[in-house]
């Protein structure tokens, strides 16, 4: 009887632990979607101004403008290749991409799979430049990047 | 008496399962630098990239691992090691890597220019070891043997670099989505990062 109890109890113990660590452990990484990096905040923030002076009904970034801008191809001029951002960051922006041209891997750009991404002004400044002119040979615009930060935010 | 057994069972379980809860939210923070050991449960692919942890062993023919590796400043890495592996100077003398520099803004089609200070230190790091002041084998050997009066924009242009890969060009292998290109030496040489490009360490990828 008392041996009985206590292996019914074990059971009920471990089943409670079991419970408990999932559901804190889903809790925690619920909770902890990604916060914006001090550096994106700052980005955004500038961007923001800048799209509201020349748009003041701006209604804000969307993740659903920055997707469409990371999956739009463009044809180059001289080398008549199809051009896209997905082209080196891949299709899943949280997982491994890869350069197109040097095969070297890339870590994920989504900052819920890489925290050390967007966390520097002048890093995010100089790949916006290196990328856009590559991909699309000009520069993005504010609007086209404020989209784009706010895409990647949103895994 | 049962009772209380029970209720310090409990509580010990709501802590070790919140602590669990913590340590598991926290190693998502830290996964992308360290990759904890909790979080890599979670993980698949994140850092077999560089093919740091494979082992890496001084060549037979007495040259050390490049005497540049341990002096690489942070910012070499940074910059010249995110779209390729950072070639290290010791595969190119001074005057090649001297017009490279020079040309960053056309780069292989790509804009690889860096504010000056970082261009600087760069520059001098590429000049004082390269392939010309090297004693390693591969520099005095391969490289300066075969270069010659010509300037090389790419180490795999170098004659008998390319002779070596002549195997390797005529299956186009490179077709592969893993190789992709004969610059992408790590793919193959995989402690490429760490100066070791002995045969011995080939492996093609599939
Ligand atoms: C030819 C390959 C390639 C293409 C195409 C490309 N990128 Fe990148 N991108 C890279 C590489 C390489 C890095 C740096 C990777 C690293 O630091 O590990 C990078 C980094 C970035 C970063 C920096 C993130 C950080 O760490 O702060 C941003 C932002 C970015 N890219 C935006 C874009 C955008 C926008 C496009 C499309 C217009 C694009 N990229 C297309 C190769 C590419
Ligand atoms: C923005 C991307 C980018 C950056 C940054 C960059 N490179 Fe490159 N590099 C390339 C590409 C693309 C190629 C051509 C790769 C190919 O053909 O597969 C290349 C090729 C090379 C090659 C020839 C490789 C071979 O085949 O032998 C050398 C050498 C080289 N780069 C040196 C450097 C140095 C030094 C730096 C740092 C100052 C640097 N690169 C930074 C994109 C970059
Ligand atoms: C497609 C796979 C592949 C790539 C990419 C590649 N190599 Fe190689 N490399 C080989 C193979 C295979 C050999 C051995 C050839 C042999 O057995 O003689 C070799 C041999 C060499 C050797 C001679 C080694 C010795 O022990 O004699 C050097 C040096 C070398 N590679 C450098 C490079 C450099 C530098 C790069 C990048 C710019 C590179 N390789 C990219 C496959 C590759």
């Amino acid at each position: 009887m008392r041996f009985k109890f206590y292996r019914k109890a074990r059971y009920q113990v471990f089943g409670f632990i079991l419970v408990l660590m999932l559901s804190l452990s889903f809790g925690f990484r619920a909770q902890g979607q990604t916060p914006v990096s001090s550096a994106a905040k700052q980005v955004l923030e500038s961007y923001l101004e800048i799209v509201r002076q020349e748009k003041p009904e701006f209604s804000g970034f969307d993740a659903k403008s920055g997707e469409r801008f990371y999956f739009a191809e463009r044809e180059h001029s001289r080398k008549g290749d199809s051009r896209s951002c997905a082209l080196c960051h891949g299709d899943d922006p949280k997982s491994i991409g890869q350069h197109f041209t040097s095969g070297k891997m890339i870590k994920p750009l989504a900052p819920a799979a890489n925290i050390e991404r967007l966390t520097e002004v002048k890093k995010i400044d100089k790949w916006f430049r290196r990328n856009c002119k590559w991909t699309l040979e000009r520069v993005c615009s504010t609007e086209e990047k404020g989209h784009f930060l706010t895409f990647l935010y949103s895994f | 008496m049962k009772n209380k057994l029970i209720y310090i069972l409990l509580s010990a379980s709501i802590l070790f399962a919140s602590s669990v809860g913590i340590i598991l939210a926290s190693g998502d923070d830290e996964r992308s630098r360290k990759g904890s050991w909790l979080s890599s449960w979670f993980d698949d692919d994140d850092d077999d990239e560089h093919g740091e942890k494979k082992r890496v062993k001084n060549n037979r023919g007495g040259s050390p691992v490049l005497a540049s590796i341990s002096a690489a400043p942070p910012e070499f890495i940074a910059e010249c090691g995110s779209c390729h592996m950072a070639y290290q100077p010791e595969l190119l003398p001074a005057s090649s890597w001297g017009v490279i520099m020079a040309g960053l803004d056309n780069h292989f089609g790509e804009d690889a220019t860096s504010d000056l200070q970082t261009h600087q230190q760069i520059l001098s790091h590429l000049n004082r070891f390269s392939a010309e002041k090297s004693t390693s084998r591969l520099s005095r050997r391969t490289i300066m043997r075969s270069v010659g009066n010509r300037v090389y924009l790419r180490i795999s242009d170098i004659p008998k670099i390319r002779h070596e890969h002549e195997e390797e060009f005529s299956k186009s292998l490179l077709k592969r989505k893993s190789i992709r290109s004969i610059s992408n030496c790590e793919a193959c040489h995989i402690p490429a990062p760490q100066g070791e490009y002995d045969e011995d360490y080939v492996r093609i990828p599939r």
